[in-house]
């Protein structure tokens, strides 16, 4: 046992500044000052826009009063909106139904000056356009993010959001499936929102067990050793005169050769904007 | 034969930490007397029969712990041309193995106990050492490539050479452990011995250590010795081709002559460990202190130790995470 505390004693040392730091981060942010409702611009009592028909009144109704909640634990301002028809033409930005259904998002975004704080402050429009693309046969998601949502929520969290909830959703779809996935939509956003943003992406518990896996591999790996030894001696170790004897040395230059290949161009990119966000598509 | 204390009767042994003969009983140096014995296979000292092997020429008597060196297997056709005698004692060794292996965690309990190290033994190991004279020629093509850009194109100019080397050298004590019982990948990596501090054999050195006389001969392990003057050779011509991108060969010839053999006794400290019903051979060049050997892996404390790895990062990355969330 001493032995063992003998090869742990730095790392239960680290250990132990690691648990007591967590414990006062966790102390600190119940001292903070809590972020409140600002936003006196916006109506921030209807949260689900059901254009497409996918779910009940009464489905709606239990979403509405699950989303309020979920705001106020987030602090961040939610819509869910569903759409049944092709944007294509509806000046929307891009070539595709995916862009286009993201440009729908931020633009409802905008237009409701939605924000839990203030007008156009931290938000998450989530849009699913039932509409099926005939050039893909596919229906496409987005979910826009804005503020410290932005921050808070990343683009792979947005997309894994989807994937999880909206995981089964098809043609088929009764409108429980539908409220099903959206309120799993709901209910996910506050796993992924912390204020410490996309930290917590790379923190999920999977991520954590694999991440300590790989690390407990690597220190077995390092500490296995199987060499003897190394070897200590050169080429010059039993040489007498400790070089050789160079008779000969030489380095005649015969031709040179050049070849030339063209430079091959590639295009940029470009970006920006003030949303962020995630898509999926099914 | 037995070198014994002129002054209090006990047997004087080599003190390498001294370099002197010194009697470990009443603390007398260079107090020795060689006593001989008619008799073989009986302990000088003590007269309780003794076990010799084939080719030990030196050895310690189960009865009374008396060092033994056996005249005829260190005189005439065993006589040593040379010795290294012990230059690190037995404390600094067993310090030398305990740096070395102290720190590594999958160790199996009581490996480097007192109990274990101080079973520590020192050998001197038989050796030919070869002189061999090396010649080289060699003869390629090489190619130096340079690569540039400007605003369209991606240059490449490759530059070819005819490369012309000869050279030679004499590789002098090359060498080549005579021991059945010992390993040759094990003796090859206690090289290099410091040879300025080769002395003439004299049997005092012996005593206090177990020995052998060769037990293989030096006509059959010549090629050992060869092959290592071949190796080293290439490593010399290696050195002066820096700087080719690509080396075709039109010659390459390593020519090999053997010179002279010596036969000489280099010391070793040997440690076996037993565990699980395997030996594990640990081993100290008694000159210049190098470590051999292959630790034992215990799986409990791979297990164990690599359990604790993961649950100490995997619960400091959970909290760190609920932490986080709170924020």
């Amino acid at each position: 046992m001493a032995r063992y505390f003998k090869y742990f004693k730095i790392p239960f040392i680290i250990f132990a500044i690691v648990v007591i730091g967590c414990i006062a981060i966790r102390i600190s942010a119940g001292n903070k000052a809590p972020v409140v409702r600002g936003n006196k611009v916006t109506d921030l009592t209807q949260n689900v826009f059901d254009y497409a028909g996918n779910l009940t009144e009464e489905h709606i109704a239990e979403l509405e009063s699950y989303i309020t909640e979920i705001e106020d634990q987030t602090k961040i301002d939610i819509a869910i909106v569903t759409l049944n028809e092709s944007l294509e033409g509806k000046g929307y930005y891009g070539g595709s139904n995916h862009m286009w259904v993201n440009g729908y998002a931020d633009t409802f975004a905008d237009v409701h000056q939605m924000g839990y704080e203030m007008p156009m402050g931290s938000n998450v429009v989530f849009v699913d356009n039932c509409y099926r693309e005939p050039s893909t046969g596919r229906v496409d998601s987005w979910m826009s993010t804005y503020g410290t949502a932005k921050t808070r929520i990343s683009e792979g969290d947005c997309e894994s959001l989807m994937d999880d909830a909206l995981y089964g959703l098809n043609d088929g779809s009764t409108e429980y499936d539908y409220y099903r996935a959206y309120r799993r939509v709901v209910e996910l956003i506050p796993r992924y929102a912390s204020a410490t943003g996309g930290i917590l992406g790379f923190l999920r518990p999977i991520y954590i067990f694999a991440f300590s896996l790989v690390v407990a591999a690597i220190y077995v790996a390092a500490s296995w050793r199987s060499k003897a030894g190394d070897k200590t001696t050169s080429g010059s170790t039993y040489l007498e005169s400790g070089r050789p004897n160079m008779r000969r040395r030489t380095d005649v230059f015969l031709r040179k050769t050049v070849t030339k290949v063209k430079i091959q161009s590639s295009s940029g990119s470009g970006g920006g904007g003030g949303h962020g966000g995630g898509g999926h598509s099914r | 034969m037995i070198f014994r204390c002129k002054n209090c009767g006990g047997n004087i042994v080599y003190d390498p930490a001294r370099k002197a003969m010194c009697c470990p009983h009443c603390d007398s140096v260079d107090s020795e007397e060689a006593v001989g014995s008619p008799i073989m296979n009986t302990c000088i000292n003590c007269g309780a029969p003794m076990m010799f092997k084939d080719h030990t020429s030196a050895t310690k008597c189960p009865n009374c712990e008396t060092y033994t060196i056996l005249e005829e297997r260190v005189s005439g056709q065993y006589k040593p041309d040379m010795i290294i005698p012990f230059k690190i004692s037995k404390d600094v060794a067993q310090g030398m193995l305990i740096d070395e292996f102290g720190k590594r965690a999958f160790t199996p309990t009581g490996f480097l106990s007192y109990s274990s190290i101080s079973k520590m033994q020192g050998h001197y190991v038989p050796f030919f050492m070869y002189d061999y004279h090396s010649d080289i020629n060699y003869h390629a093509i090489g190619t130096k490539v340079r690569t540039w850009s400007d605003s369209r194109y991606n240059y490449t100019e490759t530059s070819y050479y005819d490369v012309a080397r000869e050279m030679d050298g004499d590789f002098d004590k090359v060498p080549v452990d005579a021991s059945i019982d010992m390993d040759d990948g094990t003796m090859d990596l206690m090289e290099p011995y410091t040879y300025r501090e080769l002395e003439e054999h004299q049997d005092k050195y012996l005593s206090g250590f177990y020995a052998e006389k060769y037990n293989m001969e030096e006509g059959e392990l010549a090629y050992r010795a060869e092959k290592k003057v071949r190796r080293d050779s290439d490593e010399l011509l290696n050195n002066t081709l820096g700087g080719y991108a690509t080396l075709t060969n039109v010659n390459k010839n390593i020519a090999v002559h053997k010179r002279d053999v010596k036969f000489a006794l280099l010391p070793i400290w040997e440690y076996v460990f037993n565990y699980q019903g395997v030996d594990y051979k640990f081993h100290v060049n008694g000159q210049t202190g190098k470590v051999v050997g292959k630790t034992p892996i215990s799986k409990s404390r791979v297990l164990a130790y690599g359990a604790t790895v993961f649950g100490m990062i995997y619960i400091a990355g959970m909290l760190l995470r609920m932490a986080l969330m709170a924020l």
